[in-house]
Parts: C-alpha cells; structure tokens; sequence
C-alpha cells in the first residue's frame, strides 16, 4: 500500500508540465495580489497611504483617553487650519506645505482632516461596540420572555443562543483590521487551486482507462480495492499541498503588500463581521477559513475522481468539473426555497466560507437550532465520504467496462 | 480533396462533433435568451409603463416631446406630492379613514409602475446632441455583454481543435499516419483548415444566432440607432449604427476564434496531451482577461482573450477604456479608423504565421521515445 501511494505521489510531482504550471499559477497569484492590493507603485496613493498611516499610528493599539483626547484636539486643530486656509486638495501646493500638515505627508490639511476624522467614527464604533451589543441583547432579551410565554421552543433555544453567542463583547484596543477584511475576501487563488485539482484528478482513473493500463492494473492483487486507496491519499495529499502552498503564497503576499494589524483583535472589530456569532481572533478565523476551503477543495477532488471513474477520456473529466463547478457557482448565487436547502450540500459554500459567518444564520434540525456553518461543513463532509464511497464501488465493481471498437 | 472531405467526416460523425457543437450553441442561445428575457428587471406594472412610454416618445427627439415628458415628469411628482399632503391631513384627523383609502387607492392607481417611469426617464436623460434620438436599446447591451468572453464558444473551439489534431498525437496515430504517402504536409494542412472552417462556422453560428433569436423572440429592433444609444458604448468617437457596430465586433471575435484554435494546435503539439492542452488554453484565454482587465494597452495584442471580448476596440465604458479627464469628467481610450484597419490586418498576419508555425511545427521530426 505504502508502494502504491509513494508511486501515486509520484506520477502527480513528477510530471514537469504539473510542476510548471503550479509553478507559474502561484506566481500569478503573487502577481495578482501585488497588482491589486500594493498601495506604494502609484505616488498618489503611497502618499495618502503614508499620511494614513502617520495618523493612525497614533491611536493604534488599546483604546485610552488619552489617545482619545490626542485625536479630539487634532482634529478641533486641523478643523481650525482647514478653515484658515480653504479646504480642496491641490496637488502644487505639495513640496511647500507637505511639511506642515500633521501628518507630515499630503497636501493639505483638508486630506489631514479627513483622516482623523474616520479614524475618530472607527475609534467610536469600536469603543461603543460593547454598548451596541448591549442593546442587542437587552432587546434579546424581550424576545425570550415573549417566545417563553408562548411557548415556541424553537425559537426560545435560539433567543438563547444569541444571548450565549454575543454576550460579553467589547473591542479594547483599535486596529486597521479591513486589510484582513480584503484578505478574507480575497478569491481568485480559490479559482486557481480549483483549476489545478480538476487538472490533478482527471487523469487519475482516466488516464490508466486512456492507455489501457486499467484493465491489467484491476487483474493483480493490489489493483483494486488498495490501488484506489492509494489514488485516494494521493489525492488528498496533494490537495492539501497545494492548498498550503497557495495559503502561504497569498498572506505572505498580502503581508508585504497591505499592513496587516491586528490579527489578535477578536473578528467582530472587523467590520463586515460586526455581527458574527463567532468568538475567535482574527487570526483564528484565518486558520479556520484555510481549513473549510480545504474540505471545500477536497469535495471537488473526490467530484473529479468520481468523473474520473465514469469517463474515459481525461478531457472530457475535466470539461464535465468546469461545467459542474459553473451549474454550482450558478446555484450559489441564489437562495430561498429548496436552493436554500441544496446549497448546504455546495462545496462552493466552503469556499466563500467567509459569507456563512457574517451574521447570525441557523438551521433548525428537528426543533435545535444549529449554525448554518456547521451543518454546511457537516453536509459536504457526508457528500465527500459517500463521493469517496460511490468511486471506491466504481473502481472495485466485477463489472468490466466495454471495450469501445478503435 | 479526398484527405479534406475524411477529416470532415471524421470530426463530424465519428467525434460527433457536431452535436457538441449543437449542444454548445443551444446552451449559448438559452442563457442569451434567459438574459434579454429578464433584462430590464421590472415588475409587471413598471414593464407596462416603460414600453408605454417608449412607444409613445420614441424616436428622434422633437420640442413637442420634450414639452409632453416634462409635464408628465410634473404631473407624476404632483400626484407624489398628494399623496404626502394626503397622508399628513389624515394623521392630523382632517379627513376620515374612508376617505383616505378611496383617494389614496386613486392616487396609488396613477403612480403604479413608477420603476418603470423612473427607468425611462434614464433613457431620456441620455439623450443628447451626439445621440439625438430616443430608444430602448437594453436588449443591444445585452448583446454587446459586458466585454466577456463566451465559455461556450471557447469549450466548444477547444474540443473541436483537441479532437482533430491533438488526439491523434496523444494516441500515437500520427506516427502511423505521417508515414503514408499522403502524411504530414497534406494531411496537416487539411486537419488545419479544417479546424479553421469549423471555427469560423461556429462562431458565425453562435453570434449570428444570438443576433437571429434577439430579432425573432424578443422583437429586438433598432439596428440604423448610432452605436453610442448602447449603453456601454454612449462615450464612443465611432459614428457606426448598432448593427454596423456588431457586425464589426463579431469580426473580430471570429478573428479571435481563429487565433485561439491555432494557439490551441501549437500547444497541443508541444504537450501532446488533450487534457493539458485544454488546461493551458483556458488559463491563457480567461487569466490575461481576469488579471488585466483594467489595461487598456491588451487591446493591442493580438491575443485571444482581448479579441474574443472586443468591446473595447469600439470604447466600451468599462475598466479599460474609461478614465478620469482633468475636470473630473470620463473620458474613453480609442482606436482611430486607421489603426483599427492596421490592427485588424495585423491579426490576419498573426493568424498567417500561425498557420504556418502549426504547419511546420506538427511536420517536423521527433525525437525518439
């Protein structure tokens, strides 16, 4: 078995063309992320970018009064100069003024203001955040009274739930955590990773069915039941190495490329998940994320060995995962009714994992109600096991398949 | 002509090519159709007034008209304004609830489908001394798309090219084959134009198809309009009608079917492997589109992906072409006449050496194994 897999292995990372083009994909992965998101190649963006940072790095890190004050006596004094000196952003005023404005940086202090004057709303929102949640839960609590009275224990288990999930929230310390917000959404290595597992798994059965080694393989000892196994490790095995290289390449590039802060701050202080029901760190989730495209990825790898048992011709497997992956995305894209349900069994969902944990969404098995997260990752594991069940049989099956006539 | 009828009848009965062919092109045409069908977004009552209103103002735009559209414009926003003093009077107790719900349903009665008005209106707004007539032109910016690239059409090239040349040399059949009298030069030369035929046939299928099922189901009218009644192309120096404007681009596309088949030989025979070949055009059609998709400097490439989505050679408002004027205005990147006519001779050269390196390139000698 340790033979067959070490061959397995071998056939995929031997294969020049494979390592080349997984070579070439990652760098243009790297490429797409520095031609994106690097802020510092267009001057006029590095110079907003530098003014940006000069001024925020001054209220960075844990929320005291006195970086408070600091910022509110900053803005009443640039408040003050935009007044004096007309507000408007003018670029040949850049050389003679640049020194005098607070950040040191831009043209005015209009820009100056600007800035401080975000950073003071995003201070606020994470001060206040806690109070905000507060609310929520105060108002939660009515809920539960009311849906006690009537009895609706559904809906009691899920007022509950919420009170468990956001109580005890406050944000203590501030950082610019939208950088991680862009790396959360950051898709198009997804799309690569996907293109080189359709390409891995096409030929893993249809390649031997191509050249014909399939039916001599099937008459040995090992040619069954234990050669699938090992095709099978070998598949998620490499997966998974792809996965971790992509993984490595896109935060490394987006942490040389944008100013990643804050990966301990917990998820909530980013914006978008201002109303998760999850009580991880940034850094967490991160890891989190990595590992449901992982199972995500694995799902379509044990998808293109299934076609990979079904058809002969490795081209045609890999035509059939596009049109697959297509009807999937299609599928993603709405929602209500039984789609709703289906959607639980995509394993696109995992991919764009970040969106199930926006806001507060559960399903309710039989009266509990259950994170929709969770029951998606519970449904595409089923799916990949009966996937990974229902291609053993395949391959293991007495029946031959027909010869077609040359 | 023995070897160029074979290769016709091998690609279409044997690979029963053409009902991959016809099978691409009927999901083509539906996902077409399901577009224009919901193109305009409206609800039943909005729908009904836009095309009122399209039918009753459409045309070259005169002063009677513009007289009659701002008075119904006045008239809508009186009826809004009612409805807000109506609303007031009867949270202050001056009129029953009786009375309320009567001149409230009337009221609702003459403002319904007020999407439908607010839509027409963008299409009035659009008119101007450049695009002097008015007209509902939503279903010719479904047939222009947004600048992307038809998967179908690029699946349905790639099997048609994989099937022809690149099997043979994955089988091994080539070697057989090329040692015939007939062999190489002859036989490549027909798989080649072959290939090329088929291609320039499909393509004309699918985008005179497209063309064919906007006219016939869903009445798409207009073809003397000036190009810039298109939405994406309002900003465009080109004085073309909207026909003339998608004869020119579907050109050019077929251009680019034409490049991406050679491509695909060239590949093919450099890795002698169907499904690398497919995996390799794929990413070299949809990265450069996906990566550079704001560069308007692709567009004077002659690569597949910047010819198969076109738009931008005629100044589509998108990523590529537009860009801010000093006074904040937007303006559009263009290709003159001239340099279009240059251009488009230059990709017929392309495709010329192409032929000619995929000629040379599959006749020349192996290596042994």
């Amino acid at each position: 078995m340790k033979q067959l897999f070490a061959h397995e292995m071998k056939k995929i990372f031997s294969n020049r063309l494979f390592l080349f083009l997984l070579l070439f994909l990652l760098f243009v992965d790297g490429l797409y992320i520095y031609k994106t998101y690097d802020a510092y190649r267009d001057p006029y963006n590095k110079d907003a970018s530098e003014a940006q940072w000069e001024i925020y790095k001054t209220v960075e890190g844990e929320i005291t009064a006195e970086k408070v004050n600091a910022l509110t006596a900053m803005i009443a004094r640039l408040e003050a100069d935009n007044a004096e000196s007309g507000s408007g952003l003018d670029p040949s005023m850049v050389g003679d003024n640049a020194g005098e404005t607070e950040s040191g940086y831009y043209y005015s202090a209009f820009w100056d203001l600007t800035v401080a004057r975000n950073l003071f709303d995003k201070l606020s929102d994470a001060y206040y955040y806690s109070r905000d949640m507060e609310a929520l839960l105060t108002e939660n609590e009515a809920l539960l009274a009311l849906y006690r009275g009537k009895g609706n224990t559904a809906l009691v288990k899920q007022a509950e739930l919420i009170a468990e999930s956001y109580s005890g929230r406050a944000i203590t310390a501030y950082y610019d955590t939208e950088t991680y917000g862009s790396y959360f959404a950051y898709d198009f290595s997804s799309f690569l990773i996907l293109l080189l597992v359709f390409l891995l798994t096409a030929a893993l059965y249809a390649g031997e069915t191509e050249s014909g080694m399939r039916y001599l393989l099937r008459s040995t000892p090992g040619g069954r039941l234990r050669l699938v196994a090992a095709k099978q490790c070998a598949m998620a095995v490499s997966v998974t190495v792809i996965c971790l290289l992509f993984f490595v390449c896109d935060f490394l590039m987006f942490l040389w490329c944008v100013r990643l802060r804050g990966g301990g701050n917990p998820l909530y202080s980013i914006a978008a998940f201002s109303e998760t029901p999850l009580h991880l760190s940034i850094g967490g989730f991160a890891l989190l994320l990595a590992a449901l495209k992982w199972m995500g990825f694995l799902c379509f790898g044990q998808i293109g060995c299934l076609f990979s048992s079904l058809f002969d011709k490795s081209f045609l497997v890999f035509t059939a995962d596009l049109l697959l992956c297509f009807a999937l995305m299609l599928m993603s894209t709405y929602s209500g009714g039984i789609l709703e349900s289906l959607n639980l069994f995509n394993p696109l969902q995992l991919l764009i994992g970040r969106e199930m944990f926006y806001t507060f969404r559960v399903v309710n098995l039989f009266g509990t109600p259950v994170f929709r997260y969770t029951v998606c990752l519970g449904c595409c594991i089923g799916l990949w096991l009966l996937l990974l069940g229902a291609t053993a049989a395949l391959n293991n099956a007495g029946m031959m398949r027909r010869r077609r006539s040359a | 002509m023995n070897l160029w009828r074979e290769e016709w009848r091998r690609l279409f009965l044997k690979r029963k090519l053409l009902w991959v062919l016809l099978v691409l092109l009927a999901v083509e045409l539906c996902s077409l159709c399901y577009s224009l069908d919901t193109r305009n977004n409206m609800d039943e009552d909005s729908a009904a007034v836009y095309w009122d209103y399209m039918n009753r103002y459409a045309g070259e735009m005169t002063n009677e008209k513009r007289l009659a559209i701002t008075q119904d414009i006045a008239q809508r926003q009186e009826w809004e304004v009612e409805k807000n003093v109506l609303t007031q009077n009867y949270a202050d107790g001056e009129i029953s609830r009786e009375e309320y719900r009567s001149e409230m349903t009337r009221l609702r009665e003459l403002t319904k489908g007020n999407a439908g008005f607010q839509r027409f209106l963008e299409v009035y707004q659009g008119v101007n001394e450049n695009m002097p007539i008015l007209a509902d032109s939503t279903g010719w910016d479904v047939l222009f798309g947004n600048g992307g690239i038809d998967i179908f059409l690029v699946l349905g090239l790639m099997y048609m090219q994989l099937a022809l040349t690149v099997n043979n040399e994955e089988l091994g059949v080539n070697r057989l084959i090329f040692s015939t009298p007939k062999g190489k030069r002859p036989l490549i030369a027909a798989q080649l134009t072959t290939a090329l035929g088929t291609s320039f046939l499909f393509s004309a299928a699918v985008y005179g198809g497209k063309l064919l099922c906007a006219v016939l189901l869903f009445d798409l009218s207009g073809f003397h309009l000036p190009l810039r009644a298109a939405e994406i192309f309002v900003q465009t120096p080109w004085e073309l009608t909207l026909g003339e404007g998608y004869f020119y681009l579907s050109l050019i596309k077929l251009a680019g079917a034409l490049v991406l088949v050679l491509l695909i030989g060239l590949v093919g025979r450099l890795s002698r492997s169907t499904l690398y070949t497919a995996f390799i055009s794929l990413i070299a059609v949809y990265i450069p589109a996906y990566m550079f998709s704001d560069w308007y400097g692709r567009f004077y490439l002659p690569l597949p992906s910047s010819l198969l989505s076109a738009n931008g050679y005629f100044s589509a408002l998108d990523l590529s072409s537009a860009y801010p004027g000093e006074n904040g205005e937007i303006l559009v990147r263009s290709f003159t006449e001239g340099q279009l006519w240059l251009f488009f001779a230059a990709v017929l050269l392309v495709i010329a050496l192409l032929y000619l390196a995929n000629v040379l390139l599959w006749t020349r000698r192996r290596s042994a194994v």
